[in-house]
């Protein structure tokens, strides 16, 4: 299970990728910007993205949007500080599969990613 | 604001520590400040409000206090260029607080970074400005609320 991190800041995406390489996925890439995580997407090739909102360039909710249209099988999580209702919401009207507010733990990222493999075999 | 309101920033940077790192974060003895200069440290991360309230909320740290959180980060390689990104996740935490417990008819900055450039670090003139003490470890960070 291939899968790429996409987060502006740089603690959190090597926080992930050691999370999640710990869990035997293949990790095969980040991005620090919209526009540059959906140049990555089509190159990489993840099925299962990670997906913080609020980025220069181009924000989350664009960006899976724009994933989406390109591969609809992906799997996206969103990882992000702004955990209010309406923000979660837009987020999975765009396409995103689960929300997970940040801070979070290893396990609670974990758990969150297996959930979203789990209904992605079911 | 209200004491509800506040203590919402409180628990949420309080969170964040809990969180990321095996150690207990504590809150010290809130109090009011004449000079913001003297409760700001290395690391500041800043936010803007407007709507019903305005104005800032800062979290300023020292930069071992940071060098010593990052290391409970797991699997991260320790370096200095991630210590402004790291207080940049607790600033977007104040942030999402904000969002949250405000509402949507509140516009909330993007966090604003600084490092060490303590003297240019400025809030709106004429408000209030409470010092909270986050304590971690040996360490003490403060939450700046300057909001009308």
């Amino acid at each position: 299970m291939k899968f790429m991190v996409v987060d502006d800041s740089m603690v959190i995406r090597e926080q992930i990728e050691n999370i999640l390489s710990d869990s035997h996925f293949d990790f095969v890439g980040s991005a620090k910007d919209g526009l540059e995580a959906v140049r990555e997407f089509k190159l990489l090739r993840p099925n299962v993205v990670t997906m913080d909102l609020t980025m220069p360039k181009m924000n989350g909710g664009e960006t899976i949007r724009r994933m989406m249209t390109y591969d609809s099988s992906v799997r996206i999580l969103v990882i992000s500080a702004l955990k209010d209702k309406a923000t979660a919401l837009r987020a999975l009207s765009s396409g995103a599969y689960g929300f997970l507010p940040k801070p979070f733990t290893s396990y609670e990222l974990k758990s969150a990613i297996e959930k979203l493999i789990a209904d992605m075999e079911t | 604001m209200r004491t509800d309101e506040i203590q919402v920033f409180v628990d949420g940077t309080i969170n964040f520590f809990n969180t990321v790192s095996s150690k207990q974060a504590q809150v010290g003895s809130p109090h009011l400040l004449e000079d913001l200069s003297e409760s700001l440290f290395e690391y500041t991360g800043i936010i803007g409000i407007t709507g019903i309230y305005s104005g800032n909320i800062l979290f300023s740290a020292p930069e071992k206090m940071m060098h010593e959180l990052l290391v409970e980060y797991e699997g991260v390689d320790v370096r200095s260029e991630l210590l402004l990104d790291l207080v940049g996740e607790v600033a977007n935490t104040l942030s999402g607080n904000a969002r949250e417990t405000l509402g949507s008819e509140f516009n909330i900055s993007p966090p604003v970074l600084s490092r060490g450039s303590v003297g240019e670090i400025t809030t709106a003139k004429g408000l209030q400005t409470y010092c909270i003490p986050i304590v971690w470890g040996e360490w003490r960070a403060n939450l700046i609320l300057a909001v009308s």
